[in-house]
This record gives structure tokens, C-alpha cells and sequence, in this order.
């Protein structure tokens, strides 16, 4: 943590005026002070033709996903997210030559995730994992 | 614990005549200070606490220290957006950077996480002494000597006594010397709106005068537009955003009005309500505050209007949500929250102008009512009642 971490990434203010920056805001918050994730940037997803919508993403410092960059897409708890938009996030990461985070459970190991951050009105961000894929169970001995 | 009895003795941030002495009609002394306070004083004028408004979030913030401080205190309303509940970020985050010792001002998160590793270490030395007794047993069967380290009474290996050794030690590599003041407490809309009724909350926005908008309406016409814009976003329908009307009409399902109308429900029967996302439901209900007790009721609200629900769960949906609550020993409430027919709403609305924003908000809330089931999940060969 250095004095940098106490002031939002810059590229986020360029967003004020955009539906999604109150979502966008409370998780780049989270992850920053929170969950003190490192290089936090903001990627513009092409999702429909003129329409862009944030992704962002950073590095764990602690835990099990540690040193590994992972990708958090901010949503609204009253949104409704359909299959449609959840592949249209990852489409536009393989368009935009994101680089994809391989899950290490998927079926044909080339499946990627995200995490959606889902923001709820009395500041609760919570986090769900999405792969877009078939994964294989989980086994016993696995953490 | 009596400590936490007497910081969050008022239940509600309202300020109360203190009680007098007893009067005794026959000694004169005792009425002088009745006398005193009819004469002299006069009620204590709260001040209130001020808060923005955020409509995409759907939240008010505070960011004023005594004034969060008085909201949790007295009634436990808002979240610290970067805690569990109540704001303590400052505090852990200077603990961290080692600005702070080990063990001064403990706050709950802290609090449960050294709770958590003593009882990981319990578990892992009690894991260590049957592995023990296990290989003993072997040696005896074997029948060889029992080396020292596997006897009864030697001593446990060094990793598994030291009680704290796997916390993470403060780290400060860029010696930050002072850590800013950067979380704020965030009301939902039921809660601020509730504050303001009571006189404890003025509500600010950056841009407009709200003044003379009754907050009523504000809530409400915030709660319908916005998921119509997002909606529209997502399913690019090439709705462009100035086809959304600025004053949309206000159903009576409105989420906000349906939120509130539960939250003063619960509120006056002495219910200290906190959101439930992350049990899947809209509320719990604490009996007296988290700092006391878990919550007893896990709340999901089911609109009504007329003789048709707006929202229903299939059977496996509720089946799965009753095991989810239960499983966190809670109970799930199933609370049905009548509307008014959507012509009886909008008659209502257009009364606004020619009363009192406070008496409106009674009238409007007062076509509201309440009905809760309370469900349990019985098996006939293993519960008793």
C-alpha cells in the first residue's frame, strides 16, 4: 500500500457521465482499498456496436488467487444480465485482444472467467464467477 | 457488553426531554425544577445530519464523522461501503500498515478473523495429538519403543503453539505515515428517507435544488427510471437515452415505495433492519442490533397489486432459498406487501401539490399494507412439532 492506492485510477473519473460508473466506482473502491489489489486498469468492452461498457481488472495481493490477473465486471443488483450480455463480455475480450485468464477447471482447458461484481444499494459489492465453458467438478482433495 | 448496552443505548437518533426529578407536592424545593424548565428551556433542537444523494447507486452518502457516528449509534442505519458493517477501514488499514499496535481497539471484523485462526489452531493441534495417538497404537502393536516426540505428554512442534505466527505482519514498504479518512456510510433510500421524516437527515444533491421536491417522489421516480436505462443499455434496443422520460410514471409496484413501505413496517415494531443480499433475500431483522445478537428473520418481499402477485418463486426457487436461511439458522419471512390499485396511485400523486410533503408521504404510504408468513421446513419422522 503506497499513496497512490488512497486515490482512484485515473482513467475512472473519465467515466462520471456513464450509466455504469456508480457500479464502476464502488468496486474499483472495493478492490482498491478493500481487497488492496494491485495495477487496477479499466478496459472499455465494445459490447454492441457503439456502446461500451467498463471491465476491471487487477492483481490479488493475498489468498489463493495471489499474483494472477483477474478480470471484475461491474453490475447493478437490479439489472437483470442475460446469456446474451455474458457472452457478449466475453466475445468482445477475445475481439479487443484482452488477455484471457484460463481456468484451470474447464473441460477443453481453454475456457476463460471473470468475476461479476454485483453492487447493491446499501454498498454490499458481491463477487461471482463466471467461466465460459463446461468445467470439470471439483474434487475432494482439491482447495 | 455492558459497555455496548450503554453506546447504543437510543434506539432511534432522536433527541428526548431527559426525565426530571419526582415532584412531592409538600416540599416546595422539589418543584423548582419544573418550574426552571417551564420557564426556561426549550425542546433541543436536533441537528440534522447531511448527505448526498447518488442516484445510480441507488444510496445516500455520509461522509461527516459525528454524523456517522450518530447514525450507527442510535439505530444502526447505513454500512461503511468498505466493511461488513459498520465503518471501520481507518482502523484496520492502520493496523495493517503496523501504525497501529496488535491488540489496541479491536473492531468486530478483526475481532472474528483472530477468533477464526485460534480455532483453526485448536482444530490442527487436536489433528496433531490423534495423529499421535495413532502411531503410538502402531508402535505398541509393533510392539517397539515409543520414541519421545510421539509420547503423551511431549510437547507440541513450534508451528502449532505459537498462537499468532501465521498473521500476516504489518507491512508498510513505502512508510505511509497518516492514512486518509476515505470510507463514508451509505444509506439505502428506505433509510434516508426514513431519517428525514424523523428531522435527523437533510439530503443533498450536487446539481439540483431539491428542496421542494418531496422526497417521496424523488426516491420513487429515481427507483423507475433506473432500471430502464440499464435495461435499455443491455439490450441495445437503440433506445437512446433522452427517450427516457425525465418524471417516468410511478407504479404502484415501485421498488422504492414497496421497500418502504416494509421498512416502516418493521422499523415500528422495533426491528432494526439491514440488507440481505448475501443470503438471497431483501432484509434481515435484528432484534435489538448486530452488535447484540445474528439476525432472527431473513425478509423477502413479494409485491401485490390487487388480486395478482408481480413476483412469484417457483417451487424448487423457494425450496432452495428455505434451505439456504436455514442452513444460517435463520427463519424465512415471506412478506406480501399490498399496493394500492394503479388508479388510486395516480389520484394520489396528483394530490402532492396541495398538501404538506410529509402529510402526502402518510397519505401515499398509508395504501400500503403488510402480511408475513413465516416458513419452516418440517420432516414428519424427525420434528416435533
Amino acid at each position: 500500500m503506497n499513496k497512490e492506492t488512497f486515490k482512484p485510477i485515473e482513467e475512472l473519473h473519465t467515466l462520471d457521465t456513464h450509466p455504469f460508473f456508480g457500479a464502476s466506482k464502488a468496486v474499483e473502491t472495493d478492490l482498491r482499498l478493500g481487497q488492496q489489489w494491485d495495477e487496477l486498469k479499466i478496459h472499455m468492452l465494445q459490447m454492441y456496436s457503439e456502446k461500451e461498457r467498463p471491465l476491471l481488472s487487477g492483481i490479488p495481493k493475498t489468498g489463493l488467487l495471489q499474483k494472477k490477473l483477474q478480470y471484475v465486471f461491474p453490475i447493478f443488483l437490479h439489472e437483470t444480465i442475460s446469456i446474451k450480455t455474458l457472452s457478449a463480455i466475453f466475445d468482445s475480450m477475445k475481439t479487443q485482444n484482452l488477455l484471457l485468464v484460463q481456468d484451470e477447471r474447464g473441460l477443453s482447458g481453454r475456457e476463460s472467467y471473470i468475476y461479476l461484481g454485483i453492487v447493491c444499494s446499501d454498498s454490499t459489492v458481491v463477487y461471482y464467477k463466471v467461466t465460459d465453458g463446461p468445467m470439470k467438478p471439483r474434487q475432494n482433495d482439491e482447495n | 457488553m455492558s459497555k455496548a448496552h450503554e453506546i447504543y443505548k437510543d434506539p432511534l437518533p432522536f433527541l428526548l426531554a431527559r426525565p426530571l426529578p419526582p415532584i412531592i407536592p409538600t416540599n416546595p424545593i422539589t418543584w423548582v425544577p419544573y418550574i426552571y424548565y417551564y420557564f426556561f428551556t426549550r425542546t433541543p433542537k436536533q441537528i440534522p445530519v447531511q448527505c448526498s444523494v447518488d442516484a445510480s447507486t441507488r444510496s445516500c452518502l455520509v461522509t461527516d464523522r459525528e454524523g456517522i457516528r450518530r447514525l450507527w449509534t442510535s439505530g444502526f442505519f447505513g454500512k461503511g461501503n468498505l466493511s461488513r458493517s459498520e465503518p471501520t477501514w481507518h482502523v484496520r488499514t492502520k493496523r495493517s500498515l503496523g501504525l497501529l499496535g496488535f491488540d489496541e481497539d479491536l473492531v468486530a471484523e478483526e475481532i472474528t478473523a483472530r477468533r477464526r485462526l485460534q480455532r483453526k489452531r485448536f482444530k490442527a493441534q487436536r489433528a496433531y495429538r490423534e495423529q499421535c495417538a495413532r502411531e503410538r497404537q502402531l508402535c505398541i502393536e509393533r510392539k517397539e519403543e515409543i520414541p519421545n516426540h510421539l509420547k503423551e505428554d511431549a510437547a507440541l512442534p513450534k508451528e502449532l503453539l505459537d498462537p499468532f505466527s501465521s498473521f500476516a505482519p504489518p507491512q508498510n514498504p513505502s512508510e505511509v505515515t497518516s492514512v486518509p479518512e476515505l470510507e463514508h456510510l451509505q444509506l439505502t433510500f428506505p433509510e434516508a428517507f426514513f431519517l428525514s421524516s424523523l428531522g435527523a437527515l437533510t439530503a443533498n444533491t450536487g446539481t439540483e435544488d431539491i428542496s421542494s421536491t418531496p422526497l417521496l417522489r424523488y426516491f420513487a421516480e429515481i427507483a423507475a427510471q433506473t432500471p430502464e436505462y440499464t435495461k435499455a443499455w443491455n439490450e441495445n434496443t437503440g433506445t437512446s437515452f433522452s427517450q427516457l422520460d425525465a418524471t417516468p410514471h410511478i407504479r404502484p409496484e415501485n421498488s422504492f415505495l414497496v421497500d418502504l413501505a416494509a421498512y416502516y413496517y418493521f422499523r415500528q415494531q422495533g426491528w432494526v433492519i439491514k440488507g440481505g443480499t448475501k443470503f438471497s433475500v431483501d432484509y434481515l431483522l435484528y432484534k435489538r442490533g448486530p452488535v447484540f445478537s445474528h439476525a432472527e428473520l431473513a425478509v423477502l418481499l413479494l409485491p401485490c397489486v390487487g388480486n395478482s402477485q408481480k413476483q412469484n418463486l417457483k417451487w424448487h426457487e423457494l425450496h432452495c432459498l428455505n434451505r439456504t436461511v436455514g442452513q444460517v439458522k435463520k427463519t424465512l419471512v415471506l412478506c406480501y406487501v399490498h399496493c394500492p390499485a394503479p388508479e388510486i396511485l395516480n389520484d394520489l400523486w396528483q394530490r402532492q401539490k396541495n398538501m404538506d410533503q410529509w402529510e402526502w408521504s402518510k397519505l401515499i404510504l398509508s395504501h400500503y399494507s403488510i402480511q408475513c408468513v413465516s416458513l419452516r421446513r418440517w420432516v414428519p419422522d424427525r420434528n416435533r412439532d
